[in-house]
């Protein structure tokens, strides 16, 4: 990984004020929302509400390894280890107070949006009656087709329209369009910078990881919309930009490049980079981190974002998320896939068989690997299955590769 | 009269020899709908025959290689069913957005049988906006269409008119079966009860309400069990698998009322007949509730229920968890603090749809009966 730079130092302190604000702020001038992770934040940044997101905060607790701990005191009143590990791991935060940011300040409302699964809409209801305060559900229907229906788009835009008064409402604040268009620009725009970021994986070889990429990710999910996260954005741009310059791998060696499909296993990064590396395999990309890349039209702001907002790589069909795969094997030229089946996260995984299948029988076949496991309860996830799928994954890949360099150019 | 309730039960025994007959008698389409909610009557006003595909006991071997273990043992039985040909009789598939394990397993079902008419009935999960009005006029606008494409008949005004005049008598007399369960528990044994509910999910509704309008004045004087010890209400999924509600006849617990989806939930709420068509089906389902399925930030199925207890003077409740559910798994510990705190004696359940062996379950219904101070040992 990358050793502590400047946009390092500033992520810290970045991730620092994005937990400790809410704690401080006034409420009258900045009341505090709880959010799953893709909501239409520019809204809530135009009013000068904090959104916090339980689902980042969940993925520090596995990353600190407390998820077993925090899950288990959920279990504890009754939630099932069946249920999304997130949602377990956060409810128990809530009940012991145990976290590895102090905690979330309290929500003053709720805003859930189901284009990652309907887990969150459930999760925010169970929310909703614990803190007694009022959720804001936007509703994003399932797309399976190839294109989103222009009346589901419309039923979407119609809720955004909705949720001006509503968030005027629980503020008690006038909602200011201007405000919004300038936030919405600044989000454009660190989205703009966070995919340019992620392509620089195109460069051979990678100058980072998609493990760097999950902590990279953090502003553009909490911070999207503000000065701050932009700011960030461009300075590990520049950083990443040197790197190529100066053809720095992220791993030394670069033989082989792989994708992730799947959210992390937060608590096991390290030992799989240490893994991969030893078989001088990158990470190079994941289909994870783009769901963040989020670009609007700004003279049509409702409109787009209803778009954006429904177009959530998990809220669409097998076969966009079958072409989805073909576009990033050929633009970041990869040699292989590992697939994460996801105890917790339904909507990723279900399908993936198929999924698999269907890449196997089309002409961008490469090697894939499928595991099992959970993005924060280790309880479902078994290194040695790892370790074991992810060298008969490997090895059939050795035995094509070019004796120095790339296995093949595409 | 015997031979009316056998006749259901067998239908709901064997539920894909009944529609096979039906459609070589009648030479009409089979609509087969995944859980929960569809408006059937528009199915039925299509000249089609609206069947329930809520999986069943089969064993899992086809389906494991489409869907991992922790999928709910509904959508594993339900590909498996397709994978092995008990759908062959089954002419079109409604997938709701019920959960994401019904919406993904629909898309492993198009790649599957691409060739199979499918329509993915994605409803507006948030029913309090606007816009959910006019999306779901046109979700349903678009199911006629396609139906009427299915079944080369046209849904007219009159014809959906009939079927909604059906269906209210069909809810209507469940709701009448359901009293009758309350008032005389001792009419029907559990299983029976079950299966006339799930007989109706399979027959031609006018048809089904002729039997159960036969059946009803019959039932009120039948007795097959003594005097319940216990008068239990079921919350969950479904009732399956339905050797439970027999090992409840033994212990001397009866269901005296439901909230399963697959019973009171797909039940309530008749459509106004006053409003104009479609609009009145569209009024319907922004009305139905609670349910774990449908979006509810007030979340009052705890209220719905302590209601019930009250309504049909009950001793507790038994949470049926259909394992990996994780609608009905959140609304677990929510729905425990409330009953706790009124102090409503609860059991939880957790089944499988393949589940056998039920020695578990029995021990825990008598622990259960025992704990309510009317158990069978008592």
């Amino acid at each position: 990984m990358l050793k502590m730079s400047h946009a390092g130092n500033y992520l810290l302190g970045l991730t620092m004020l994005h937990y400790t604000a809410p704690k401080q702020a006034d409420r009258k001038k900045n009341p505090v929302a709880w959010c799953s992770s893709i909501v239409p934040v520019e809204f809530l940044r135009a009013l000068d509400v904090l959104p916090l997101f339980p689902e980042n905060h969940a993925a520090l607790i596995g990353a600190r390894k407390m998820g077993v701990e925090l899950a288990e005191a959920a279990e504890a009143i009754g939630y099932s280890n069946d249920i999304c590990s997130y949602a377990r791991a956060d409810i128990g935060h809530i009940l012991t107070g145990k976290s590895p940011v102090d905690g979330l300040a309290r929500p003053d409302f709720l805003v859930c949006c189901n284009n990652i699964c309907g887990t969150v809409v459930k999760w925010y209801e169970n929310l909703a009656k614990h803190f007694h305060v009022p959720l804001f559900l936007l509703d994003t229907p399932f797309n399976h087709e190839r294109e989103i229906s222009e009346h589901s788009l419309r039923y979407v835009e119609g809720q955004l329209r909705e949720f001006i008064p509503w968030l005027e409402g629980v503020t008690g604040k006038i909602f200011d369009y201007e405000r919004f268009q300038e936030i919405a620009m600044v989000s454009n725009e660190t989205s703009k910078l966070w995919r340019e970021v992620l392509a620089l994986a195109k460069h051979k070889p990678a100058p980072f990881t998609a493990f760097d990429t999950f902590n990279y990710m953090a502003p553009i999910v909490t911070m999207r919309g503000t000065p701050e996260a932009l700011e960030y954005y461009r300075l590990l741009l520049d950083e990443l930009l040197q790197k190529v310059k100066e053809g720095a791998a992220a791993v030394p060696g670069e033989k082989y490049r792989l994708l992730w499909n799947g959210i992390p296993v937060w608590y096991s990064m390290r030992p799989m980079l240490q893994l991969l590396a030893k078989y001088r395999a990158n990470l190079v990309c994941s289909t994870y981190t783009n769901g963040w890349v989020l670009e609007f039209d700004t003279d049509n702001l409702l409109g787009s974002m209803a778009r954006v907002y429904s177009a959530i790589m998990i809220n669409q069909s097998l076969g966009l998320k079958l072409t989805n795969l073909q576009k990033m094997l050929s633009n970041f030229d990869l040699d292989g896939i590992i697939h994460h089946s996801n105890r917790s996260c339904k909507p990723y995984c279900f399908g993936l068989y198929d999924l698999s299948r269907q890449l196997q029988a089309s002409n961008h076949a490469v090697p894939e690997m499928i595991f099992d496991g959970d993005q924060t309860d280790p309880r479902h996830f078994s290194w040695a299955q790892f370790e074991s799928r992810f060298q008969s994954f490997i090895e059939p890949l050795m035995l094509t590769q070019s004796p120095n360099g790339y296995r093949r150019q595409s | 009269m015997e031979s009316v309730l056998q006749s259901l039960l067998e239908v709901a025994a064997n539920p894909s020899s009944e529609v096979s007959r039906w459609r070589q008698r009648t030479g009409g389409k089979v609509v087969g709908w995944l859980p929960i909610y569809v408006p059937e009557e528009i199915i039925h006003a299509a000249g089609a025959l609206p069947v329930s595909l809520w999986g069943g006991r089969t064993e899992i071997v086809r389906a494991d290689a489409h869907l991992q273990g922790f999928a709910c043992s509904v959508v594993r039985a339900v590909l498996e069913y397709g994978l092995k040909g008990t759908y062959n009789m089954v002419d079109g598939f409604i997938f709701p957005s019920t959960c994401d394990h019904i919406q993904n397993t629909s898309d492993i079902w198009a790649s599957l049988f691409p060739d199979r008419p499918k329509f993915d009935l994605v409803y507006p999960a948030n029913r309090q906006s606007k816009a959910a009005v006019v999306y779901l006029e046109q979700l349903f606008a678009d199911l006629e269409q396609w139906l009427e494409e299915l079944t080369g008949q046209k849904v007219t005004s009159e014809k959906l008119r009939e079927s909604v005049k059906i269906y209210n008598c069909y809810r209507a007399l469940l709701a009448d079966l359901f009293s009758l369960r309350s008032r005389k528990p001792e009419s029907l044994s559990g299983p029976e009860m079950g299966q006339i509910v799930k007989s109706s999910l399979f027959l031609e509704k006018a048809e089904f309400n002729r039997h159960l309008s036969d059946l009803l004045p019959w039932l009120e004087h039948r007795k097959v069990k003594p005097a319940p010890k216990a008068r239990l209400v079921l919350t969950g999924i479904m009732a399956e698998p339905q050797e439970i509600l027999a090992i409840l006849d033994e212990l001397g617990g009866a269901i005296v009322a439901d909230d399963l989806a697959l019973g009171a939930r797909i039940l309530r709420a008749p459509v106004r007949e006053e409003l104009p068509l479609p609009a009145a089906l569209v009024d319907r389902h922004l009305r139905l509730g609670p349910c774990s399925t449908l979006y509810d930030w007030r979340k009052g199925r705890g209220a719905h229920v302590q209601h019930l207890v009250a309504e049909h003077a009950a001793d507790g409740v038994i949470f049926i968890n259909m394992k990996f559910c994780e609608a009905e798994e959140f609304d677990y510990p929510v729905l425990k603090a409330e009953l706790e705190e009124a102090g409503i004696p609860l059991l939880f359940l957790e089944v499988e749809q393949q589940m056998a062996a039920m020695g578990q379950i029995r021990t825990r219904l008598q622990a259960f009966l025992e704990v309510l101070g009317k158990g069978a040992g008592s």
